[in-house]
């Protein structure tokens, strides 16, 4: 490779690399630490909320009466009618049937009662941590969209930044001190899950991103629709009719779905504007070795088989847009791809931590100290996964309510603040050692 | 051979490839047969595991060639000595040294251009993927996925190419064409 890069391009894009790792490295961090934990989202809600009732399986009956239960409840309550109603489905990772609406959820027992309230504050902030930096959803999920880019940018200029990639791919100094072991870490680690990295990046950017080219498709093919967009690739949503109607027949889709796709995992099942003559029924079902999230098996009102979307077996463009969740969460392959996931993930991690250090040294080694800029990098390293656990405490000290949002920025601001301050003092120190 | 068979097989290829290539790339000299080995082995893999479960399988092999690499590398990272081996000083040239002005309008420039107008140009780069594909009749939801796609795809080679000219009238033209893809769809109407 060495044989093909100039010299020149080489400095090029390594001022690029370290201009773009610069600007987003710090959220790209934070990204990348709640990505890895977020990995298993499913498994720590059993964690955040032991109690809830779990079961391998629910009957369509029980299904059916925990959903005009719920719905009867905000009614009583005084509540709008949800616009859509998400049943989970037990599935052996998530063993728990929950009922969630626009505003609440509670878990069912095996026989369709509301058990309880679902109680996971901690993991949906964690994941809005993760799609959105806690910002509103289409500011933050755009941002986060752009720091893929970022991410994809990095790697791009990373590799023709490393003019020996092949020949030192297996070379990792990991004792060397003085800046080798670093930067071999860094870029060893960068080289091998490069894959990875192009495939979570990508699919991320591709889901923060898709909003506002859907503004541009919209704008240009659908007088300003943006739903219309998605309309051929998710499937269309059913016509509205605000007119009251009784709750649609769960049960018998449930029925269907058995009979007809015994080999088809439910994970969900979706009411489009319940109790209202429009209302239908959505199950999504996740098929056994593929990609995709799931398929979409639509019914009306009364339980009867519509159609699906084509997420299996559609369009090419659709299959390949339903196959992005799964390819960036981790979650398409058991158990140990999770594992693999989280290895992964943590190096990616371990890679954006680096880069900045890796940085900050060559200056160093340059004569150029800043004390003050490594601290405030090392409080963005240690005081995030630190920020962290703070909020993990106040979940099971402080509740549900915890405010969790602003125990993490606070505290991560904080811990920046006093990373900065300790190598001010200790600088200060240092010189009037020195006079 | 079965799905699962294929599976398993593309998987231990998968390993087999890294391993050749760590053979081959600890030479002194280049082996061109191993280098080749080594990289039709991943090829092989990767068709194996298409070939059993499309991208599905594809991505469970890839899996075990990443965490082959891994694991040999850990390895390289256990048993290499410390060495007196001296750290890059190369500069990156992202910060001002010494004397130098801090340019920061020029920064800032370079920023907006790279990340807002770079945006821009991509959606605009987007909208003309999805007129051809239509115009093409690749069909509504094939040209609106490629649409989607291709606005993070295109950026990243448009702020890398940014990132790679210090020439601001070159970053523009590089803007300027990309946009420019947009026009067969305001001009003729989308497809």
């Amino acid at each position: 490779m060495s044989a093909t890069i100039e010299p020149g391009t080489v400095k090029r894009a390594l001022s690029a690399h370290a201009a773009i790792g610069l600007i987003a490295g710090a959220l790209l961090y934070i990204l990348s630490l709640t990505g890895t934990i977020a990995v298993f989202y499913v498994e720590l809600q059993r964690f955040e909320q032991p109690g809830a009732p779990e079961m391998t399986s629910i009957a369509p009956d029980a299904v059916q009466r925990g959903v005009e239960r719920v719905l009867a409840v905000e009614d009583a309550a005084g509540l709008p009618t949800t616009t859509h109603l998400y049943v989970h489905i037990p599935v052996e990772e998530l063993p728990r049937a929950t009922v969630t609406t626009d505003t609440q959820a509670f878990h069912l027992d095996a026989q369709g009662n509301l058990a309880m309230p679902e109680e996971i504050a901690w993991n949906d902030f964690l994941v809005q941590l993760h799609y959105t930096l806690n910002l509103p959803s289409l500011v933050g999920l755009t941002i986060v969209g752009v720091l893929g880019v970022m991410m994809l940018a990095l790697a791009l200029s990373g590799v023709i930044a490393h003019p020996r990639i092949f020949r030192d791919a297996f070379r990792l100094r990991a004792r060397d001190k003085g800046g080798v072991g670093l930067v071999d870490w860094h870029n060893r680690l960068s080289v091998w899950t490069l894959p990875f990295t192009v495939a979570i990046a990508l699919t991320g950017a591709l889901i923060g991103l898709a909003v506002v080219t859907a503004y541009g498709v919209a704008g240009t093919a659908y007088d300003g629709d943006v739903e219309a967009v998605y309309g051929p690739i998710f499937g269309e949503e059913g016509a509205h009719d605000a007119s009251p109607a009784p709750a649609p027949d769960i049960a018998a889709a449930l029925r269907h779905m058995t009979a007809e796709y015994p080999d088809v995992r439910l994970t969900y099942a979706v009411l489009h504007d319940p109790l209202t003559a429009g209302q239908h029924v959505q199950m999504v079902g996740e098929h056994e070795q593929r990609l995709i999230f799931g398929e979409y098996y639509t019914f009306d009102s009364e339980g009867r088989f519509e159609g699906t979307a084509g997420l299996s077996d559609g369009a090419l463009g659709q299959q390949a847009a339903a196959s992005t969740y799964k390819l960036h969460f981790g979650n398409f392959g058991g158990f140990w791809v999770k594992i693999a996931y989280v290895i992964f993930g943590a190096a990616l991690t371990a890679i954006c931590a680096t880069g900045t250090y890796i940085w900050l040294g060559k200056r160093r080694r340059r004569g150029i100290e800043e004390p003050r800029l490594r601290a405030a990098w090392t409080g963005v390293i240690v005081g995030s996964p630190v920020a962290l656990a703070a909020t993990v405490l106040a979940r099971f000290t402080i509740g549900n309510e915890a405010p969790f949002v602003a125990i993490f920025w606070i505290g991560l601001a904080l811990y920046i603040a006093a990373s900065i301050l300790a190598a001010s003092r200790k600088q200060t120190r240092a010189q009037l050692a020195a006079a | 051979m079965g799905a699962g068979g294929n599976i398993i097989a593309g998987s231990a290829l998968a390993i087999v490839a890294v391993a050749v290539l760590r053979v081959s790339w600890g030479q002194k000299g280049r082996s061109a047969a191993l280098n080749a080995a080594g990289w039709g082995f991943c090829l092989a893999a990767l068709i194996l595991g298409w070939a059993a479960a499309g991208a599905w399988g594809a991505s469970v092999v890839s899996l075990w060639a990443m965490g082959a690499a891994c694991a040999i590398l850990a390895w390289e990272g256990f048993r290499a000595p410390a060495s007196r081996a001296k750290a890059s000083n190369r500069r990156a040239g992202m910060m001002p040294e010494g004397p130098a002005p801090l340019r920061i309008g020029a920064r800032l420039t370079t920023f907006l251009l790279v990340v807002i107008v770079a945006l821009l140009s991509s959606i605009a780069f987007a909208l003309g993927v999805r007129w051809l594909a239509a115009v093409m009749g690749a069909g509504e939801a094939n040209a609106n996925v490629l649409a989607l796609f291709a606005t993070p795809v295109i950026w990243t080679v448009l702020a890398f190419m940014l990132l790679m000219t210090a020439s601001r009238k070159r970053q523009i033209v590089y803007l300027a064409v990309t946009a420019s893809a947009a026009l067969p769809a305001f001009l003729v109407g989308a497809a």
